[in-house]
């Protein structure tokens, strides 16, 4: 007993047309809705991530998880890789770090964290 | 509507191998236009799905009875939305449903802005049209929704009383957003792995998936739960059946996923292992789809009335073997670890142990569910496992995990020293061995529940300082009031606290199990007229047998007054209903909630002299499974809402070796 009426042709012929014309639309580049342009993944940057490394270290060292030593070692550790990043992007090639240019660093990491737990709303 | 409801099914079909097809095509021979008119292709199988869920839910609304469909699942008499809601009350139904959901997942994610550009999308759209090939094949072939009578029936066979209750309108649909948004993370870590995409970057943009489909696993079995608390009138809301455990298995090795994930985030680790219990979790939902559909056991859930389960295993079999091809042609790739375990002491560690646990719990549910299969395939003989196996294996590893749930907060990442975990360990272990020896005193005299409990004391201690050092923590560095100080830390750690929020609600479900299933009282009694029956505090005073009609269901009932401690709590009535258009009658039972206990009364049976027979129980701490369910809701939306798919995490590198 199948109902052929002419409202459900016309739905079928309208669905039917319907999904064509979509399909066929980017083939023929009618409309560029569906085109898209690759674009790379989301790729944090290196700074920021040991940016909140070092933040949540801090903040764990504040909420006693971490002893004063672990959190002084860890700190150090990201820190240096920190300056690492931050010497890379700042062009500078040093094989050793000297004690002067590590707390010139040590300072514009400080400034950094201040600037990145500002943009966070943490001061 | 026959023409227009066929016609997008196989329009459907046609679509979605096309756009596989070109989607695949374009990728080899990297044409742009190609996949282009596969993502057009996605949108277009999407409409025939909405086309023809929208057909039968008219055909539903309107009693179309030449359909087998709306025959074999509505009555006229019933209410619009149990009308509607038969959609999923049958297999063709449910699986035009879950193509639905499917299919719109799918196109949220083809079309979705964040994605826009993403070379993985491609990989990930044509893994889920596969699925939805599979779907569509089923629908059109084996259990077809628009199938019409050669004769129109006067009247429909109706729904199952059992599903005409508001539980049941939300408990399949949850299941099954849970069950299908599980296949995409499987898509997203397949298309990474195609891709030899292996950083975190598919973890980052899945998670959020993730962890909304195993909220809706969640509330799909908390509402399954419930359904069968108040309909099934046995008193009991999980009776391990292999539906229950089919929805149960998924949800624990979705969860062991959600904590692992965060140590691949961090550390870089464990790539193997959470792309296998991402594989594993949606295998098992389709092993879950295999064990309702099939009937090979017995269950409460009546779908087994097809051979539709072997189309799922054998589907489930692909999907698998597909997936673990695809693993170790990649697997160079992923078993470089960047990180390692520096501590025993350590979040990482606790991690890892929940996970543990939760796959064992999973195992276990799996063994005890497969284990009839297995013994009649070995022994010929089909041995049902029953309810005292699984409490007895599941009990103590699901407390166990509680246990480290409760510690993890305590714990750092990368490393915590012994000094510091003993230092913040004995504030709450010292309290709840307080509060377990305060509950002996109070005459809880049962081991299991008294170290249940006291774990859960510890929990909330951990999980309170958690949020005070928290706040303390924050305050150092920003000097922000308490309030301000604590609603900042939330929102800007969502992810953290909204899964402690989740944790808390945990503690809560499990005090409910805890205290219902060590301290139920349950009680079986005849009565005459007029006479009474005291169950611990409660009075109940049987006032008479009477009957009513409602439609075409008879509804007999008992009138009992109900009184606590002497005070009059009101005229309750147990019913027994009796449908015109069903063969069994159910029982309507008398429900007194508090947040104590429950009182739960069930009108049993009667004779002609007007004496009655009801089964009472009082059940302890029932709605402290709500509430939970409730906090695990709001803590997951939490965790997910407004998440931002940028937001960096923090990661570790283990230490810097400069000899070795």
């Amino acid at each position: 007993m199948e109902d052929f009426s002419v409202v459900s042709m016309i739905f079928t012929a309208i669905l039917t047309l319907g999904c064509i014309f979509l399909v066929l639309v980017p083939l023929f580049g009618w409309d560029s809705y569906f085109t898209v342009k690759t674009s790379n993944s989301f790729s944090p940057n290196e700074k920021e991530v040991l940016m909140t490394t070092l933040n949540e270290i801090e903040f764990e060292y504040n909420m006693g998880k971490l002893s004063k030593k672990d959190y002084m070692e860890l700190k150090k550790q990201y820190e240096l890789q920190a300056a690492a990043v931050m010497k890379n992007e700042a062009g500078i090639v040093e094989t050793s770090f000297d004690q002067k240019l590590l707390d010139d660093v040590e300072k514009e990491i400080q400034q950094a964290m201040l600037q990145y737990k500002k943009n966070k709303g943490e001061s | 509507m026959y023409l227009v409801g066929n016609a997008s099914i196989y329009i459907g079909l046609i679509l979605a191998i096309y756009s596989t097809v070109i989607i695949m095509f374009g990728i080899i021979t990297k044409k742009q236009k190609l996949v282009d008119s596969g993502k057009a292709g996605v949108l277009a199988v999407f409409i025939c799905t909405l086309t023809a869920t929208g057909v039968m839910l008219y055909l539903l609304a309107t009693s179309q009875f030449q359909y087998e469909y709306v025959r074999d699942y509505t009555s006229s008499e019933l209410p619009l939305l149990y009308k509607l809601s038969a959609l999923w009350a049958g297999n063709s139904g449910s699986l035009l449903l879950w193509t639905f959901f499917l299919t719109m997942y799918t196109v949220m994610i083809a079309f979705s802005r964040k994605m826009k550009g993403n070379p993985m999308v491609p990989y990930i759209s044509a893994i889920l049209l596969t699925n939805s090939i599979f779907f569509f094949f089923i629908l059109g072939f084996v259990a077809k929704p628009f199938v019409l009578l050669d004769q129109i029936p006067v009247e429909g066979r109706g729904l199952n009383p059992m599903l005409q209750n508001p539980g049941m309108i939300v408990h399949p649909v949850t299941l099954y957003l849970g069950y299908v948004g599980l296949a995409v993370p499987f898509a997203f870590a397949m298309a990474a792995l195609i891709l030899k995409n292996m950083d975190d970057y598919w973890i980052k943009m899945t998670r959020r998936w993730t962890i909304i489909a195993w909220l809706f696993l969640s509330l799909g079995n908390i509402l399954g739960g419930q359904w069968a608390y108040v309909e099934l009138g046995w008193g009991g809301y999980w009776a391990w059946d292999p539906v229950e455990n089919a929805s149960f298995m998924p949800w624990l090795t979705t969860t062991a996923f959600l904590h692992s994930v965060m140590i691949q985030e961090r550390k870089n680790m464990l790539k193997v292992w959470n792309i296998s219990l991402i594989v594993i979790s949606y295998a098992l939902t389709l092993f879950g789809t295999f064990l309702v559909r099939s009937g090979v056991l017995t269950s409460v859930h009546a779908f087994a009335d097809s051979n539709l389960g072997m189309y799922f295993l054998l589907f489930m079999g692909v999907a698998v073997i597909g997936a673990l091809y695809v693993i170790m042609s990649r697997y160079n790739l992923i078993k470089r670890s960047a990180g390692e375990f520096q501590s025993f002491i350590s979040k990482e560690s606790s991690f890892l142990i929940n996970n543990l646990l939760l796959v064992g719990a999973a195992f276990a549910v799996f063994w005890g569910t497969i284990f009839p299969l297995v013994s009649e395939a070995v022994r010929g003989t089909k041995v049902t496992v029953g309810i005292p196996f699984f409490n007895k294996v599941e009990a103590p590893i699901l407390l166990s995990m509680m246990f480290v749930m409760a510690v993890c907060p305590l714990l750092a990442w990368q490393r915590s020293s012994m000094k510091n975990l003993q230092k913040n360990f004995l504030l709450p272990a010292f309290l709840s061995i307080a509060a377990m020896t305060l509950m002996v005193m109070m005459g809880l005299q049962k081991a299991w529940a008294v170290i249940g409990y006291g774990v859960i004391v510890f929990l909330f201690i951990t999980h309170y300082l958690e949020f005070y050092r928290g706040v303390r923590a924050r305050r150092k560095m920003t000097s922000e009031m308490p309030p301000v100080a604590l609603y900042r830390l939330m929102i800007k750690n969502r992810r953290r606290y909204g899964g402690y929020v989740v944790h808390i609600g945990i503690a809560f479900i499990a005090m409910g199990i805890i205290g219902s299933q060590n301290y139920d009282i349950e009680t079986m009694k005849t009565l005459k007229l007029g006479e009474s029956l005291d169950v611990e505090d409660y009075r109940i005073t049987y006032e008479g047998l009477d009957q009513r009609t409602e439609d075409i269901n008879d509804i007999v009932f008992a009138n009992l007054t109900v009184f606590k401690n002497g005070k009059r709590l009101g005229v309750y009535q147990p019913e027994k209903v009796f449908y015109g258009n069903w063969e069994e009658p159910s029982s309507e039972v008398a429900l007194i909630s508090s947040v104590a206990e429950d009182l739960y009364i069930v009108l049993s049976t009667w004779e002609e002299d007007g004496t009655a027979t009801f089964i009472v129980k009082v059940n302890p701490m029932m709605n402290w499974i709500w509430l939970g369910s409730i906090l695990l809701v709001i803590g997951s939306l939490f965790a997910v809402w407004n998440g931002k798919y940028q937001n960096i995490t923090p990661k570790y590198t283990g230490v810097t070796k400069e000899v070795a």
